[in-house]
């Protein structure tokens, strides 16, 4: 279970641009909890402070109990992260990319040589396991990117906007294996632009405008709050036409 | 869900970052092909000169009135001719021509080894003899003769170099100034090209993020980047310095020098990686570095001292400077304790100081972006 607690994060001289601004919410077990907001909304920032990337200002990240910046060590290992760059290592394989991110975590041996086989299973890519990355599509370089997340098997996954620029198939596929997450019992944090994404994956969304959460709850709540009948609507009235001028919903 | 992974130590977080690099550095011609050009003249060259001088054998000239059994096996020995002088006088009158060395062995050495009490032997080098040559002799004589021959080392061996010739250009031959040429472009192309291009692999990669978000910090990954650029640059050092007789003279002092000068460049790199956004960046910049640093290696041709003041000036500007002039001392066996003592320690600083930059930035820039 992730925890975020009053999280905040400022920049410029005088602390006047509120990348994030006391934010906070829960993402329970079992779960997949989604994180919304127009572009600069402070998505991004708020995930990259969760996985230690960044250093709050201000606030506390939880993560199965123990706080991130006591134990930042202990958390990371708690933690499968996807950045929003899903850039691979052209030259490695990806049974070799795994088994690199697998012995960050202390894995080694038949117990790393077997997690990596699950996660190339998981994935469904034996046929392409052990060819080098190089001149991979963009759907493969997100498996690569998703099984070096999952390598260590993490209670939590945490994933910075994982459909964004795939192709159909590939977008299926990222798709039902968070779902899959979920099943399995993991707690799942994901960014996206995409509504009916978000609609049809979140057990709970949380919608960030100008760093601050303006709305958290189930897809259903969310638009009964609102009014409206689809989740793009609620979306664009809890955030406010004026937010989204700049944004890509302009 | 429940992870109950052990945390894994830092030294294997690094061990397995710099495994990593050493396989990349290996596979990737890009890297390799600079690596192998060094090793691949050391051998062009050997191969040249090695026929231009293929008429010049190893000559040992040997004083010994005492009949021992050493110069009896010394001559039975194929790959040397001994010749029996009757004096030390005449043995170093003889070592300015066309010897390889020369020594005493005292009256009572077999009696003394008999003893079991290691007795002391000096050979002496002709410092104008070619470098394979006396690589040979002393191939010979310290590991195949006295190896087969005794169980035991049967005296302490020591190699002096003898200044047969002018003491100015003695140390200036064709080996030395390859040798010099190629060990400093070796080290300065990983310390300076290698390294940095190896740092923003993650960088330009958008591997970064992915990675500072596991156990592996960024000092973790400098770290095991830095180990396997030391060990590619001992590796190549260690090759061109076996190849071009390097090890002859005063080997420590090579060693330590070498060591030093690695270090250095090191540092040089990791600054680079530290500043370059982009490896076509780094490469345009790193590139220029190298020929600076390079720069006393070419000059070596001729004594530094011949130089002109102002390039002089210049070239002691230039940490490497000290490194090459250590070597020359180094190999031709006139080692001033004293410059060779400083020499080492510009290079320490050098170093020590380059490092403290590359600190300094680092905690600059507490945030690396990503």
């Amino acid at each position: 279970m992730i925890e975020v607690a009053n999280l905040k994060k400022y920049y410029g001289e005088d602390d006047e641009i509120k990348a994030v601004d006391d934010v906070s919410f829960t993402c329970p077990n079992g779960q997949i909890t989604g994180l919304l907001g127009p572009n600069g909304a402070g998505k991004t920032t708020t995930l990259r402070m969760i996985t230690g990337l960044i250093k709050p200002l201000g606030g506390k990240v939880t993560v199965d109990g123990r706080n991130a910046a006591n134990e930042g060590q202990a958390v990371r290992r708690l933690l499968g992260i996807q950045a929003d760059s899903n850039g691979v290592y052209p030259r490695m394989t990806p049974r070799e990319q795994f088994k690199y991110y697998g012995r960050f975590y202390g894995l080694h041996g038949k117990e790393l040589a077997a997690r990596v086989q699950a996660v190339i299973a998981e994935l469904q890519m034996a046929d392409i396991a052990d060819r080098r990355a190089e001149g991979f599509s963009r759907g493969q370089r997100q498996k690569i990117v998703l099984g070096r997340a999952l390598v260590h098997n993490p209670p939590n996954v945490i994933m910075d906007e994982p459909t964004n620029g795939l192709d159909v198939m590939a977008v299926r596929h990222t798709r039902d294996t968070i779902r899959a997450m979920k099943t399995q019992g993991r707690c799942v944090l994901f960014s996206t632009h995409y509504m009916d994404e978000a609609e049809r994956l979140c057990d709970n969304i949380a919608i960030i405008v100008a760093g601050k959460i303006v709305a958290f709850g189930t897809p259903a709540q969310l638009m009964a709050q609102t009014g409206q009948d689809n989740l793009e609507d609620a979306f664009v009235a809890l955030v406010g036409r004026d937010n989204l001028a700049h944004s890509k919903y302009a | 869900m429940e992870s109950a992974l052990p945390s894994p130590s830092k030294w294997r977080v690094r061990r397995t970052i710099a495994r990593k690099e050493i396989v990349t550095i290996a596979g990737h011609k890009n890297y390799l092909a600079p690596l192998l050009i060094p090793i691949l003249l050391s051998l062009l060259f050997r191969l040249l000169f090695g026929a231009l001088n293929a008429d010049e054998g190893v000559v040992l000239l040997v004083v010994d009135p005492g009949n021992s059994a050493l110069a009896a096996v010394l001559e039975q020995a194929p790959e040397v001719e001994v010749r029996r002088m009757a004096g030390e006088a005449e043995m170093l009158a003889e070592l300015a021509g066309d010897a390889t060395g020369g020594v005493v062995i005292p009256v009572d050495f077999d009696t003394a080894v008999t003893a079991n009490q290691q007795p002391p032997l000096t050979i002496l080098l002709n410092s104008e003899a070619r470098e394979s040559n006396k690589a040979i002799l002393q191939k010979l004589v310290s590991e195949q003769l006295w190896i087969s021959q005794y169980d035991t080392p049967p005296a302490r061996l020591s190699w002096q170099e003898y200044q047969t010739g002018s003491a100015a250009f003695a140390a200036y031959s064709v080996d030395n100034y390859l040798y010099f040429l190629l060990v400093l472009l070796s080290i300065t192309t990983v310390g300076v090209v290698i390294l940095p291009q190896m740092m923003l692999e993650e960088k330009e990669g958008g591997v970064l993020a992915a990675l500072l978000a596991s156990p592996a910090d960024y000092a973790d990954l400098l770290l095991g980047k830095v180990a396997a650029a030391f060990i590619y640059a001992l590796i190549l050092a260690g090759v061109i310095t076996v190849l071009n007789q390097g090890y002859t003279g005063n080997w420590w002092l090579t060693a330590v020098a070498t060591l030093l000068v690695i270090i250095f460049s090191l540092a040089v790199g990791v600054l680079f990686g530290l500043w370059a956004e982009t490896k076509g960046q780094c490469h345009a910049y790193s590139a220029i570095f190298v020929l600076l640093l390079n720069m006393p290696s070419w000059f070596s041709v001729v004594p530094f001292a011949n130089l002109s003041p102002i390039l002089q000036a210049v070239l002691r500007l230039i940490p490497t400077y000290y490194y090459i002039d250590t070597l020359i001392q180094s190999l031709n066996g006139l080692v001033d304790p004293a410059q060779a003592g400083f020499n080492l320690a510009v290079l320490l600083v050098s170093g020590v100081i380059t490092w403290g930059i590359v600190s300094w930035r680092l905690r600059r820039v507490a945030v690396v972006s990503i």
